[in-house]
């Protein structure tokens, strides 16, 4: 019932204020990355995005046009920047929550809770991106993105299930922190929801938490016996940590059941799940990342 | 004195140790006893070959318990050792029981330094990432030298210029991983202690660096000798001084920074393992060596042990030096009660040198102050460039409420800081190392992880009170410099708990981060009007007991004779310095340094009463944080560097270029 309760109250998360405006948003502001992503899925380009040069490093799809502007960082945005751009909605993450009261002096602001160990988070990106596309009256583009997407899926699906006869393996995406220490992608995170499009299953569970990640040991690997290991790019200690007896003795290891996927950003939305679907079939048929 | 006194012979040390051993091994691994045998006769020396059947291959857990486990348990029984010789040796080098790599800012050092190099030059970094650790810590420590002198290495002034310095290196740190910060999220991990290991690679590569200075040890043995009986004695039967502390001090940073360029930050072995050698009754100092070395690797031993359990019961795996800081800040608190540190008086006046400015030098400065100040309220910049012009409407209500509390907190930290170094008669006495700044900050961090909803400010709020009345409390039975020292526990406490909390790399860590960098960013206009009010009222108040202030200055029985109320008269001014500092703290983070420089340079600009040196103090804390505050906004556009971080690091450079045209002063006279 508690469950119930709290699942209503996330579908509440938007709050309508925003939206009382008739004519759709023109001068948007992102401040932070899975709202600039949703964005230029729609085709905006919004009018600046926080942290601009890290979104460029670290997220690199959707491209960022070159005409956007930066607005200071996702955790302290550029204030006066921002109220000299004089945009007509600002969208924020929970990150922000305090900051609200002060962005809503500079325009309309939108909070996006994508994030949260209480719902699901995959459920909630495509919710947030209908209810953007509402918002900016692009409900039709995401209908035709949704179908392509839908569709690609299962050409992906396919191919993997022909790939390995139809036995498809379970996988366990990872990031390495350092040689000793592993992010583990499990339950609430995107590489979880990608796998699911693509009806793979997890070879290491971890619990529900906010992002889906957990930091673990590495040796704690040692215990997929049977499934793959993918480990998302970048990490440049590759060479040193393989040549490693512990690591040569990993069960995955030696059934040569450990795979590395191009680097991908796994903290993204509806997009980002695409993108993570597509790396993870290129890397679990065989197709090695350029460096 | 003697407690644990069956540990002394190494027999029962040495049996202690492989017992202890025995145990951690039960806890890495899975593998039965009887699996574990097996394990390691398979990989026993050839010589087994020829009797034994060739072995079955190993599976994961075995070759986990060989190249997991055990490199990991040697590593922790050698580098427990190191830490704790190194500390032995500076201990009894400066005959100063809170000596160690950790408080006289060698750690941080090269903390820095391996930070700075990830950052710019990582190929650097792992060819020669001990030499730089090493550099690192040579230079903070020369530097922490430079601030207390060569002569007071027994007393205070050596460790709080050793934490002063650790504050300064610890925000420049930070400072360079918020501005990159997802690239140095790995290091959190790295700079908590992290003891796992996948090989012998670091086994072998320590080894080698140990070594060669353990067996140079013995050689030092006569001038550590020696030295206990003062450098006088030592001189005058017949050493080199400057040579063999040259020698002992370099000893020691080596050992530090091999374990630090191994395995990351793991404080207090080294400041603790020797006191509880001495505790068990070393007195020579062979003796105090080898016990330190035991205790050291007994305590880096079980507090790996710790790690290793609770990462079995935590989501996320925890570092081991986090676990031995949680078990090591109580050590040092405990430490600091039952310890007689030298705690002499020292020379207030000398340590930064007054005179008389004339009128119109006064008058310059007070011109360049408004100047300054209108500059910081009218420049900005944006996506055409610099502007300065007066800000629309909706500009000055984004600009004012960060400005003005700035300002307040440069104000109110200032004058916390006239009043604590008065009262202590302490040069180096300041808000942040009594420890207020680190009730606050961990106030904050229970909010933040526990009770995401609620203000944190609130919790910081409770933090920065809990820890005054706690000082209260211990004032009354304790000394002015031992209440710093706990303060200075109090923060390694902290810090502990944060790198525990830090070493996760959530999102969460860049928020705690940001709020440790002291940032007036979020402030509400409704909170800088409040809290510049009653810091304003606070200051008033402090104005008003000048006059007791300077009283207090002339001596104890001085001041009886004029009729002064001691006791309540000391509680309250400390009162009013804490509480200036909880408000400020709780609102915008721990701003370092602001509360120690000011006074000092009150001082250079000629104010040598306690009311005119309040007074400057303040002005200058008003100008300081405004331009603290442009830089902030301005200097890397459109992101922001926190106020706090930019007044910290212009405060300590300050501090620095003050001391030595000081020492140049000095030279020539």
């Amino acid at each position: 019932m508690r469950y119930l309760l709290s699942g209503l109250l996330a579908i509440l998360f938007i709050h309508p204020a925003s939206a009382t405006t008739i004519t759709p948003p023109q001068r948007v502001v992102a401040l932070s990355w899975e709202a600039t992503e949703y964005l230029l899925t729609l085709g905006i380009t919004p009018l600046a995005v926080a942290d601009k040069s890290d979104y460029q490093t670290w997220v690199v799809q959707p491209t960022l046009p070159k005409q956007v502007l930066g607005a200071g960082g996702r955790m302290e945005p550029n204030l006066e920047q921002l109220a000299s751009l004089k945009p007509d909605l600002i969208i924020i993450n929970p990150a922000l929550t305090d900051l609200k009261p002060t962005l809503e002096r500079i325009a309309p602001t939108l909070l996006l809770d994508a994030y949260r160990s209480d719902h699901d988070n995959e459920a909630a990106s495509y919710r947030i991106q209908r209810e953007l596309a509402v918002l900016f009256d692009k409900t039709a583009q995401l209908d035709q993105l949704l179908a392509t997407q839908k569709q690609r899926f299962s050409q992906l699906k396919s191919q993997l299930a022909a790939h390995y006869q139809g036995q498809l393996p379970k996988v366990c995406v990872i990031r390495f922190a350092t040689p000793t220490t592993i992010w583990v992608y499990g339950e609430n995170s995107m590489p979880l929801a990608a796998m699911r499009q693509l009806g793979l299953e997890t070879a290491c569970p971890q619990p529900k938490t906010a992002w889906g990640t957990a930091q673990r040991k590495l040796t704690e690997l040692g215990k997929i016996h049977d499934g793959i290991v993918l480990h998302v790019l970048p990490f440049n200690q590759m060479a040193k940590l393989s040549s490693t007896p512990m690591w040569q003795a990993m069960p995955f290891v030696k059934k040569q059941n450990f795979l590395t996927m191009r680097s991908t950003w796994t903290n993204g939305g509806v997009y980002s799940i695409g993108l993570l679907a597509e790396a993870m079939s290129e890397a679990l048929q065989g197709k090695k990342p350029l460096p | 004195m003697k407690i644990f006194t069956p540990l002394r012979h190494p027999s029962t040390q040495i049996l202690l140790l492989m017992l202890l051993s025995l145990l951690y091994l039960q806890i890495a691994t899975p593998l039965s006893i009887t699996d574990q045998l097996h394990t390691l006769s398979s990989a026993a020396p050839l010589s087994f070959e020829h009797i034994s059947p060739p072995a079955l291959p190993l599976n994961f857990d075995q070759i986990e318990y060989l190249h997991g486990s055990w490199p990991r348990l040697i590593l922790a029984l050698v580098l427990g050792a190191a830490l704790a010789v190194s500390g032995s040796l500076l201990q009894q080098l400066t005959q100063n029981v809170l000596v160690s790599p950790m408080t006289i800012g060698a750690s941080s050092g090269a903390w820095l330094a391996v930070v700075l190099a990830s950052i710019l030059m990582p190929a650097l970094l792992a060819d020669y990432g001990e030499w730089l650790a090493l550099g690192g810590a040579t230079l903070a420590v020369g530097l922490v030298l430079l601030l207390a002198g060569w002569t007071s290495l027994q007393g205070m002034p050596l460790i709080l210029a050793g934490m002063a310095i650790n504050i300064l290196l610890g925000a420049t740190a930070a400072l360079a991983v918020m501005m990159n910060d997802q690239y140095t999220r790995s290091l959190f991990i790295w700079g908590a202690g992290d003891l796992a290991q996948n090989d012998w690679h670091w086994v072998s590569w320590c080894l080698p660096r140990l070594l060669p200075v353990l067996i140079l040890i013995p050689l030092l043995q006569r001038p550590l000798q020696l030295m206990r009986l003062g450098s006088g004695a030592a001189r005058s039967a017949g050493m080199q001084v400057g040579l063999a502390s040259a020698l002992i001090f370099l000893a020691s940073l080596w050992l530090t920074a091999v374990s630090i360029t191994a395995v990351g930050l793991i404080a207090f072995i080294s400041l603790l393992a020797p006191n509880l050698a001495r505790l068990s009754g070393a007195r020579s100092s062979r003796a105090e060596l080898a016990l330190s070395a035991f205790y050291g690797a007994l305590f880096l031993l079980a507090g790996d042990a710790l790690a290793l359990l609770a990462s079995n019961y935590f989501t996320d795996a925890v570092p081991s030096g986090a676990a031995v800081s949680l078990l090591g800040a109580p050590g040092l608190i405990w430490l600091c009660l039952r310890q007689r540190v030298v705690d002499r008086p020292s020379d207030y006046g000398a340590w930064s040198r007054s005179y008389s400015p004339k009128p119109w030098q006064l008058a310059a400065l007070v011109a360049i102050g408004m100047l300054l100040l209108c500059i910081a309220c009218l420049a900005s910049r944006s996506s055409e460039g610099w502007v300065f012009a007066l800000p629309d409407a909706l500009q000055w209500s984004l600009r004012w409420p960060r400005l003005l509390a700035a300002m307040a907190a440069g104000l109110g930290l200032a004058m916390a800081g006239c009043v604590l170094q008065r009262l202590m008669q302490n040069p180096l006495a300041s808000p942040d190392l009594l420890g207020i700044s680190s009730g606050a900050s961990l106030g904050l961090l229970i909010a933040i992880c526990n009770f995401p909803d609620s203000n944190p400010a609130s919790l910081a709020w409770l933090g920065a009170m809990a820890i005054l009345i706690l000082m209260f409390w211990l004032g009354k039975r304790h000394s002015p410099a031992k209440l710093i020292l706990l303060g200075v526990g109090l923060s390694s406490m902290l810090e502990a708990i944060l790198q525990f909390v830090l070493a996760k790399g959530d999102a969460d860590s860049f928020r705690i981060l940001s709020w440790l960098a002291g940032s007036t960013y979020q402030v509400s206009p409704k909170q800088a009007l409040i809290s510049s009010a009653l810091i304003i009222i606070l200051g008033l108040a402090t104005l008003l007991c000048a006059r007791v202030l300077s009283l207090l200055m002339l001596g104890d029985d001085a001041a009886r004779a004029r009729g002064l109320a001691i006791a309540p008269t000391r509680m309250i001014l400390l009162m009013l310095s804490g509480s200036l500092c909880a408000i400020i703290t709780s609102q915008f983070g721990p701003l370092a340094f602001i509360g120690l420089m000011l006074p000092h340079l009150a001082k250079l600009c000629g104010a040598r009463s306690s009311k005119s040196q309040l007074i400057v103090a303040a002005g200058l804390g008003i100008i300081l944080l405004a331009c603290a505050d442009l830089a902030g906004r301005t200097l890397i556009f459109p992101r922001q560097i926190p106020v706090g971080i930019v007044a910290s690091v212009s405060c300590g450079a300050l501090l620095i270029l003050a001391l030595l045209t000081m020492r140049i002063f000095k030279e020539k006279a």
